[in-house]
């Protein structure tokens, strides 16, 4: 027969994870996380219409590069002044977070350098007249679509870098 | 001369942790780091700092030797 009391007891067993404390540098790459994506969000927003990037003027693209620059510097100096605050309240840091930094430093620039190949990338398949219709083209000549192939590129080193101090704090 | 080979630090921390009764979050409370870093070290992907290791021995009530090895 079921028996109701034991299937609770082990279903609470085996779906049971030890909690594991959340590190200061990972609550910081999170927030960074969450700020950089913000950022990015704010820029496709003002870029795109619907699936297309139509064209803007400079003064536009201005606008929206020191509005963007801006909040990115503004969300830095809160998140570095919480974190300074929450390590002075003695928060939890793990020893290894020096490495951690040092790998996820490099990853993101990883990311970053694969993202300025793909611009590359861009350049060449526009020119050639040979390129297969369903391998994705952007025209990087196009001011606001190269601003925000830029500030992918940007997003996505920073993206990497975030997200290689949570994963490798958990490894 | 040639440099030395890089060697390896093994350690029996499980084994001693388990045999006086403690968790991975236990013992790094008492050693003041986190458990994934005493995962790290357990599993030997993680050589710990001379502090860190210490503490882990001093925790184990075992000798420093005794609870870690290196093999050059």
């Amino acid at each position: 027969m079921f028996d109701m009391p034991n299937a609770t007891a082990y279903v609470k067993q085996v779906s049971h994870f030890p909690r594991i404390a959340m590190t200061l540098s990972e609550k910081q790459a999170w927030g960074a996380l969450a700020a950089g994506t913000l950022v990015f969000a704010y820029v496709c927003a003002n870029t795109f219409e619907g699936w297309a990037i139509p064209d803007q003027s400079a003064r536009s693209l201005w606008r929206t590069w020191l509005f963007a620059i801006g909040a990115a510097i503004v969300l830095d100096l809160a998140l570095t002044a919480w974190a300074q605050r929450e390590r002075a309240r003695g928060a939890l840091t793990d020893e290894r977070d020096e490495t951690i930094l040092r790998r996820a430093d490099s990853i993101g620039f990883g990311a970053m350098v694969a993202g300025v190949q793909v611009v590359m990338w861009q350049f060449l398949w526009g020119r050639s007249v040979d390129a297969h219709p369903l391998i994705p083209r952007f025209d990087p000549t196009h001011a606001p679509t190269l601003f925000l192939m830029l500030f992918a590129i940007v997003w996505v080193g920073y993206f990497a870098r975030q997200a290689a101090v949570i994963v490798l704090g958990r490894l | 001369v040639n440099p030395p080979a890089k060697g390896h630090v093994t350690n029996v921390i499980r084994a001693l942790r388990t045999e006086r009764g403690l968790t991975q979050q236990e013992l790094a409370d008492v050693v003041g780091a986190t458990r994934q870093t005493i995962i790290a070290v357990e599993a030997e992907k993680y050589a710990p700092s001379l502090e860190l290791a210490f503490r882990i021995a001093r925790a184990l009530e075992r000798p420093f030797e005794a609870v870690f090895s290196f093999k050059p």
